[in-house]
Formats: structure tokens, C-alpha cells, sequence
């Protein structure tokens, strides 16, 4: 598989025929760049937004913004980068695409969430006013990642610990369940078992977190998945 | 028990965890001590009863040396 070095991250060009229509767009073949805004031009891309939560208007906007950035460029602290110079091929083009929007729309219904003044008078059970950030700046340059790390650091944090560790050793060292069932004096099955109702404990954990972040985002666990996959996959060193 | 759509889950939030979690975790690396590889060597050889499991379960959590440990001997069985 290529590789391409970015910065200090060694990338794996997974898609090299994305990444290279990306490229030809980028330099002014216009066969490539009409692909590009097919992938754009898809009522898919408005669809999956607005199934994650946007209104028709807003996914339209997104997607409106995602054409003139690709190629036309956005402004970053004074210059200019085309977002199409973004893509590194690690994932689809359209997924990388449906990241950005996705990104975008996080941040936009972050800094369009209300406040309530200090001033008001408490309501009539004598609770103040929960005073909600007005516009808060989004820190980081991916909201995506930190709204997916937060979800699973939170919920690994509070399922059972021994179970975590049994997930651990499982999944990130590869021991094989029998050898943990050894080890922890448990047949094979009664180890599946414990690593079964984590599974679904920090199911229910995690999605309950993205709902509590962003009420409005609507993400089912398969897609939730499939942007932690993609997110390694982006990431990958 | 869990399916091969469970295995499918729990790789991938191992791999997001393993590339974005396990700093922000706070896994410590810092050396066993003698009595610590001790334990340790007895659950891998499933000498532990349940208490004395559980008690290695913060050391394996929040030190990545432990969990190494573990699994260097587990996997050289």
C-alpha cells in the first residue's frame, strides 16, 4: 500500500484513485474536477446530513460551502488552502467530504446555541436559569474527533473496570479468550459473556454522551463506528 | 456472548482508543515492582483467586508496563 509522509505522520493512501482525482482537480483537469463535483452534486451528501440532524437549509449550505472550498479555497488565518489539498486518500473522497460537513455542522450548532441572562428571575420551582454558552468559540480544528474521544473516554470511564481490562488484553494485545479464561478462572463462554455486556453497556454509555454533547446530532452506533474507523484511518501513524 | 458484529465493535474502539484515548487516559509507564510482577505472573497462570484478581485491576488499568507484562507472558505460553 503507498504511503505519504505528512508533516511527522506517515499516512496510508488506502484510495490512491481518490487521491488522485483529487490531485488532477486540484491542478485543472477539469474530467477530475467534474468528478469531484458529482461526488458533491449527490443528494446522498444533503441526505446524510440532514439524517444526522440538519435541516434541509443548513445541509444544503454545507454542501454549497464544501464546493467553493474545494476549489476556491478557505480562508485560515490570513491564507488561502483549498480543502481538496486536505485529502490524503486515507479514506473516500465522499466519506473525507462527509466528515468536513459534518465537522461544520457540529461547530454551527455549537455557536448557535441560546443563553439565558443571569438577570432573569428564578422560575417558580426557584431554580435559576441554566445559563448555556452563547456562541462559544470551538477550540479544536476537528470538533469530530474530540466529540468521539470525549463520548468514549466517558463511557470506558464508567463501565466496569475488570471487564476493561479483559477488553483490553483481548482486542488491543490479542490474547485469545480461552487464555483469558485461563488466567481469570472462567470458562471461555463466561469470558464472551463479559465482553458481550461491555460491549452493550458502553453502547448504551457512549450514545447517551453524544446525546447529552450535541441533543440535536442524530447518530445511530453504526455510524458512530464507522467515524471512529475513519478517524484511525485519517490519523493513522 | 459476543458475535462477530461484537468483534468487528470492539476492534475498532480498540484501534480509536489505542490512537486516541490511551494518552489522554493517563496510562502511566512506570517500572514493576518485584512484588507486582509477582502478581502478575500468578494471573497469568491463573493462580489468583477473584479478590486478589481484582485488586490488579487499577495497577493494569493506569500502567501500561503491567498490561505489557500480561500479555508478554500470555502470549509466550
Amino acid at each position: 500500500m503507498e504511503e505519504r509522509l505528512e508533516g511527522h505522520q506517515v499516512v496510508q493512501v488506502r484510495f490512491p484513485d481518490d487521491l488522485d482525482v483529487a490531485e488532477r482537480a486540484l491542478e485543472g483537469d477539469t474530467d477530475a474536477a467534474e468528478r469531484v463535483a458529482e461526488v458533491l452534486r449527490n443528494p446522498a451528501l444533503v441526505s446524510w446530513l440532514v439524517k444526522r440532524g440538519a435541516t434541509g437549509t443548513e445541509a444544503h449550505d454545507l454542501v454549497g460551502d464544501l464546493f467553493t472550498d474545494c476549489f476556491g479555497g478557505e480562508k485560515v488565518k490570513g491564507g488561502m488552502h483549498r480543502l481538496l489539498g486536505k485529502f490524503n486518500g486515507a479514506c473516500r473522497l465522499d466519506s473525507f467530504l462527509r466528515r468536513v460537513a459534518l465537522n461544520r455542522l457540529i461547530s454551527l450548532k455549537r455557536k448557535a446555541r441560546p443563553s439565558v441572562s443571569l438577570d432573569e428571575e428564578p422560575d417558580e420551582d426557584g431554580c435559576s436559569p441554566v445559563i448555556l454558552a452563547a456562541g462559544a468559540e470551538v477550540q479544536s480544528e476537528d470538533v469530530l474527533i474530540d466529540l468521539l474521544r470525549d463520548a468514549v473516554m466517558k463511557a470506558f470511564a464508567e463501565v466496569d473496570q475488570e471487564q476493561l481490562v479483559l477488553f483490553r488484553l483481548a482486542h488491543s494485545y490479542r490474547i485469545l479468550q480461552q487464555d483469558l479464561g485461563m488466567m481469570w478462572g472462567w470458562h471461555p463462554s463466561k469470558v464472551s459473556r463479559a465482553l458481550g455486556a461491555l460491549i452493550l453497556d458502553l453502547r448504551g454509555k457512549i450514545l447517551d454522551e453524544l446525546r447529552r454533547a450535541d441533543p440535536w446530532l442524530e447518530l445511530e452506533w453504526e455510524d458512530f463506528l464507522e467515524l471512529c474507523a475513519e478517524t484511525t484511518d485519517l490519523f493513522d501513524y | 456472548m459476543t458475535t462477530e458484529s461484537d468483534q468487528d465493535d470492539f476492534r475498532i474502539l480498540a484501534d480509536f482508543l489505542d490512537a486516541f484515548g490511551t494518552a489522554a487516559q493517563g496510562h502511566a509507564r512506570s517500572e514493576l515492582k518485584d512484588e507486582e510482577k509477582a502478581r502478575l505472573d500468578r494471573l497469568v497462570r491463573g493462580d489468583l483467586e477473584d479478590e486478589e484478581r481484582r485488586e490488579l485491576v487499577p495497577l493494569l488499568m493506569h500502567n501500561e508496563v503491567a498490561m505489557e507484562f500480561v500479555a508478554e507472558k500470555a502470549l509466550g505460553q
